[in-house]
């Protein structure tokens, strides 16, 4: 047995279905493309598939990875045209490789933010700037609690294209920050309401600024 | 509305993956270059009807011609609809998202009584005229299968078109004869009336109602020389008929996810109250061969771990040891777990519950439906409270220890002696777990009672019966509560209101329309679902039509009653339905299928257990 890490994009319609419900999908789309997977010896014996970090319900993503384990022989040739030839349209496997790293170790996240219209993009960048972005964030426990999203903001670039394009990488993994709530929280501080936009995932990184591979 | 604004007002509804289409398996083909779209509704939620097997099978069959595209369509739950009306957005298919009014055919199945108000307003949300008679056009035809379409009286003034009995030939035949219609450029009216002449079709607008003064029916008259009455549809050969090599699996958790293997339609027994056990008839199997061989592709196809054998009581097979050996020969390799819904308690055995058990445990539910031997003669259950508790002792040995049977309130000549001996039974299972010393404990036993309200149904001996009005019910629901004494039975009850509303409406006729309307126009819908039932705005429909529900629910039709569906057959004869009535109230049972034949009227078919050998 070997672990591998698959690699996809999930776009399109894809984008309806949630975290809880790829994992479903996925255990069949294995069962579909008849691969040698592991399956776990419990009482409901499935095959054994995690993660790399769940996707927001209704963003689309270029970078999804999920690992799996398949027998040693299987080469990732072959488990990529398998998941490929099987899979629907809006999820496609782009890489099949060995894990390099830990998925624990994500804690970066870039995204595309398209707008619908045009907003006051100067307003936004001194916003996404400034040190202390104070706000209120359920944890896991369903608990309030206030976090400072000024730290969890990284590089950023605002495309002043109409309309405009955001290309942003937030923090992500153990403490993870939704755009959602990052566009949220400004309508909060200032008043302003931007536009309608859409939302794709990029990339995942490490702390080193490092592709997560 | 463009796209990318739909899509956002997806996002703010309650699972949008309902209402995004795009699963495995859906049919997308090019509207330009098909003769037929039909839209194939279901008058409720998606993970209701998602679960269906007879939409599977006639969205795939539909779909295996080239002139015809087939698309799904469900009730938008109430978040969802509010976002639709707000926003002008209208109801539309799954596959295309174009709005069903531009559908040629409108299907939807009645699978149950309380989804009519559904209907009606999901034929609102399409924009399009409720009743039949406001739709001029050889376009848009409505029309209904399933099993309520044995009596489809109280939507008679709404839907073009019912199909009685089963689909798979007739639907065929009658979209063939509306695409040679429409070609030649006929009339609406002209097509319906060949479309009445087509065996199993019935057009309603075709047949006039007569009312005695005391509201029951005079006469039921036939127009324009279609035929007097309406022999539903069966297919002959199952072995031979279509069925899906392929499911729309679906992403969101829906009520049944698992690949669904017909075995056979009809049931040899005879229960009394059951009207999937008459108008299914005669009996028909599947042989094991093809069932294998079926079930094997769609667990390949759909990508599907568990699969389950359907049929109206699946231990009935007569090849279900061969069936069994068969597929867990692959079933076991591909890790397919099996599973068997609507075993009978009379021929469960150790050997049928090991194969079931072998790849993964699923729950044991048993229906003894009533709790002394006296009422279960009567309802011709004819099973034995030893029989009972030894399958019961079965599963304990093998490791079960939750136990759900249903029982029914309510039933014709129950007294508070039978409602005792629900608690009592209950009991018995328990003390059964605990003192077999073969046993292990540990877990401790928990058996779930649950409780549905009786309601009488067309084509059963018990269609003559009045239903037990609401004050008694309750009556008889508090006096089971009270004879219960461990808390190791739990016991769940159904709403009482809408069995009340599924009682006027199974057995209603066409005046029954009015109050439909009237009801969904105050805002009725999803009636099957408690969070939505309204019997306030139920009963002021009622009393607005100046129409009294008790007329059809409570009261006892004499056996000569011209009934609202007398002018459709289903096989069975009112004289045999006379019978079994007789011995019901004599608390005599009769003989099953296999055992001997009741000359129920369904022989008529020249197929099936009607002709095997005894």
């Amino acid at each position: 047995m070997k672990s591998v890490r698959v690699f996809y994009k999930k776009t399109g319609r894809m984008k309806f279905v949630s975290h809880l419900d790829m994992n479903r999908y996925f255990l069949r789309l294995v069962k579909l493309a008849k691969l040698p997977v592991w399956y776990t010896e419990g009482f409901n014996p499935h095959p054994y598939i995690t993660f790399a970090l769940p996707l927001s319900l209704g963003f689309e993503s270029e970078y999804e990875v999920v690992d799996m384990r398949v027998d040693d022989e299987c080469s990732f040739e072959q488990i990529r045209m398998g998941l490929s030839e099987n899979a629907v349209e809006g999820i496609e496997i782009f890489k099949v490789d060995s894990p390099k790293m830990k998925s624990g170790k994500i804690s970066k996240a870039e995204y595309r933010l398209e707008f619908d219209g045009k907003f006051d993009t100067e307003k936004f960048t001194e916003f996404l700037k400034s040190d202390s972005i104070i706000t209120q964030k359920k944890t896991k426990k369903g608990v309030m609690k206030q976090v400072n999203l000024g730290g969890m903001i990284f590089e950023f670039d605002l495309k002043e294209k109409d309309p405009p394009v955001v290309e942003i990488c937030l923090a992500a993994g153990e403490n993870n920050l939704n755009p959602r709530l990052l566009t949220r929280t400004y309508t909060e501080m200032t008043g302003v309401c931007l536009p309608e936009y859409s939302v794709t995932r990029t990339k995942l990184l490490v702390a080193s600024g490092d592709v997560f591979a | 509305m463009n796209k990318k604004e739909f899509e956002r007002l997806l996002l703010t509804v309650q699972k949008p993956g309902r209402y995004s289409g795009g699963e495995q398996g859906s049919i997308v083909k090019d509207k330009e270059k098909v003769e037929v779209r039909f839209a194939f509704c279901f008058p409720d939620t998606y993970e209701i009807g998602m679960s269906h097997l007879g939409m599977k099978i006639l969205y795939s069959q539909f779909n295996s011609k080239d002139y015809i595209w087939c698309e799904r369509v469900f009730a938008p739950w109430l978040d969802f609809e509010q976002v639709m009306r707000e926003n002008n957005i209208p109801l539309f298919a799954l596959e295309s998202r174009d709005s069903v009014a531009q559908f040629d055919i409108i299907g939807f199945t009645l699978q149950y009584e309380l989804s009519y108000t559904n209907v009606l307003n999901m034929l609102d949300l399409a924009g399009i005229p409720l009743r039949s008679r406001d739709r001029k056009e050889l376009f848009n035809i409505v029309v209904a299968g399933g099993p309520c379409v044995c009596n489809p009286e109280p939507l008679a003034e709404f839907v073009d078109v019912f199909f009685l009995g089963e689909g798979e030939e007739v639907d065929l035949e009658f979209i063939e004869l509306y695409r040679q219609c429409r070609a030649n450029g006929e009339t609406k009216q002209e097509f319906l009336k060949k479309a009445a002449k087509i065996e199993g079709v019935y057009v309603p607008s075709l047949y006039d109602v007569e009312y005695n003064t005391d509201g029951t029916i005079a006469a039921v008259t036939a127009k324009q020389g279609v035929p007097t009455t309406v022999k539903k549809r069966i297919i002959k050969d199952l072995d031979s008929v279509f069925y899906p090599d392929n499911f729309v699996v679906p992403y969101i958790d829906i009520v049944h996810d698992r690949a669904v293997q017909e075995v056979f339609r009809g049931c040899i027994r005879g229960c009394r109250f059951c009207q999937a056990g008459f108008i299914y008839r005669p009996v028909r199997q599947k042989s094991a061969d093809v069932v294998n061989c079926q079930a094997k592709t769609l667990c390949e196809n759909t990508g599907y771990s568990d699969i389950s054998l359907s049929s109206l009581s699946t231990s009935d097979y007569t090849q279900l040891e061969t069936l069994l050996s068969g597929m867990l020969e692959w079933s076991e390799a591909q890790k397919v777990s099996l599973s068997l819904p609507s075993l009978r308690i009379d021929n469960f055995s150790k050997e049928l519950m090991d194969k079931v058990m072998r790849v993964k445990r699923t729950g044991l539910t048993f229906a003894p439906e009533a709790g002394t031997q006296r009422l279960r003669d009567v309802i011709n259950k004819n099973i034995t409270e030893q029989e009972i508790i030894d399958t019961c002792r079965v599963a304990f040995e093998g490791g079960y220890s939750t136990v759900k049977l249903y029982f029914m309130l309510g039933l014709p000549t129950e007294t508070d002696e039978d409602l005792l001996g629900v608690a009592q039974l209950g009991q018995k299972i328990v003390d059964e777990f605990y003192n077999n010393p073969k046993v292990k404990k540990g877990r401790g036993v928990t058996v779930t009672i649950s409780i549905s309200t009786f309601v009488p149904k067309p084509f059963t001996p018990f269609e003559f019966e009045p239903q037990i009005d609401m004050d008694e019910i309750d009556r008889r629901q508090q006096f089971l509560l009270k004879n219960l004494t461990t808390k190791k039975i739990q016991l769940n009850y159904f709403e009482a209101k809408t069995s009340f509303l599924e009682g006027v409406l199974a057995r209603g006729d066409r005046r029954l329309c009015d109050v439909l309307e009237a009801a969904f126009r105050k805002g009725c819908k999803f009636d099957s679902w408690d969070e939505c039932f309204s019997d306030k705005l139920w009963n002021e429909a009622f009393s607005e039509c100046s129409i009294d529900p008790a007329f059809y629910a409570n009261r006892k039709r004499e056996y000569d009653e011209i009934m609202p569906w007398s002018h459709l057959d289903y096989g069975v004869t009112r004289e045999f339905l006379i019978n079994e009535n007789r011995l019901a109230h004599q608390n005599k049972t009769t003989p099953n299928c296999r055992q001997k034949c009741s000359n129920c009227g369904a022989a008529a078919y020249g197929e099936g257990v009607c002709f095997e050998k005894r």
